[in-house]
């Protein structure tokens, strides 16, 4: 069984890299514009919300669903960003 | 009144046509009346796969132009007294047919049939308005790979959107086609479980990438029905669209039978 495990999943397996890169892809499309740019994004929010509560910033990641947020039910895309927090400004510690 | 069924890609090569004729056959052998209509003017293939090709005298566009009557353009398939096919234009481009003579042509279609299926061409121009604008129902077709995973999530997202051009459309589901067994367990393609996770729409069907496929193309039969992996998988997705609920083979995470068979004898001993 660990013989199994060890073969299926070895890391740097070429799904693996098709999903990443499928991933990226996908934002970018939806959102038009480059992976630069996202990054950019990723950096302001980070800042902004850095002045507030200590993020963990190894693990902050913004993706770009097709979730139906709206009220009217429409499609559209949705930025989720996901922020674990370290420590809030009340001093309480998380990490 | 029947359904208007387009299947679509985005990105040619990916078996719509494929799909097409073998979810017509499917349907057909089941005992639902089927007019299945290739709408990729300028470029049909949908006869050639059906082996119509020799019995074409109209076609689409010919309907559309007044110059016959649709029963006349309809040939029926030479097993089944319940599918007929209507002929792209080979010699005509996508701009001799509008969107609204389309889903004119849909809703005329649909009175005569329980399942119209409209095979549409590659691409998100003209033919892809033309067919998309007269269906309610859209199967996306794509196979495990990054660029038709992308094109189709480009599919989903106009068919989602509410103010795109001539969308009727309100219920899209996945094919996941030319599937290769081995390689999803090796960890060297992406699962079909992979590909729904993408691109966030329910899974209709997974079809193995099946030689029995080139066999029946070349032939001209489709293979719905028949006792060839491929085959059944076809025959599986015709019951979903009659809206039976047929269990997905757990394809994605352990392979198929044997597969899953051979990792129970193994944790068995283990």
């Amino acid at each position: 069984m660990v013989i199994n495990e060890v073969f299926s999943k070895k890391t740097g397996s070429s799904v693996n890299i098709a999903k990443e890169r499928l991933k990226l892809v996908l934002i970018t499309d939806k959102i038009g514009c480059s992976p630069q740019i996202m990054e950019q994004m990723k950096e302001d929010i980070l800042m902004t919300v850095s002045k507030y509560v200590e993020i963990s910033k190894n693990n902050f990641t913004l993706t770009i669903t097709n979730a139906c947020m709206d009220t009217d039910s429409h499609n559209m895309p949705v930025i989720v960003a996901n922020m674990p927090i370290k420590q809030t400004n009340t001093g309480e510690q998380y990490v | 009144m029947g359904e208007v069924i387009v299947i679509t890609s985005g990105k040619g090569g990916v078996g719509k046509t494929t799909c097409c004729a073998n979810i017509g056959t499917g349907l057909a052998k089941a005992g639902y009346k089927v007019i299945m209509v290739d709408t990729d003017i300028g470029l049909r293939n949908l006869d050639v796969v059906m082996g119509l090709e020799n019995r074409i005298v109209y076609n689409l566009v010919d309907v559309i132009d007044g110059k016959c009557r649709i029963k006349q353009a309809l040939i029926k398939s030479r097993d089944y007294d319940n599918l007929y096919l209507l002929p792209s234009a080979q010699t005509k481009d996508k701009s001799a047919v509008t969107p609204w003579q389309m889903e004119k042509l849909a809703k005329q279609l649909c009175e005569e049939a329980d399942y119209v299926i409209l095979d549409c061409p590659a691409g998100i121009e003209q033919g892809f308005k033309n067919a998309i604008a007269g269906a309610s129902t859209a199967l996306v077709v794509t196979t495990p790979e990054v660029s038709a995973i992308r094109d189709a999530d480009r599919i989903i997202g106009i068919l989602k959107n509410p103010q795109s051009e001539f969308n009727n459309i309100n219920k899209i589901e996945l094919i996941v086609n030319k599937v290769r067994l081995k390689m999803v367990k090796n960890h060297d393609m992406l699962s079909p479980d992979d590909v729904v996770d993408m691109l966030g729409v329910d899974l209709i069907g997974v079809i193995p990438d099946d030689e029995n496929i080139v066999i029946s193309t070349n032939k001209g039969i489709p293979l719905a029905g028949n006792n060839t992996m491929a085959g059944k998988a076809f025959t599986d997705i015709c019951e979903r669209i009659t809206g039976k609920e047929i269990p997905f083979s757990d394809y994605g995470k352990q392979g198929f039978s044997v597969g899953t068979f051979f990792s129970k004898l193994i944790k068995g001993v283990s």
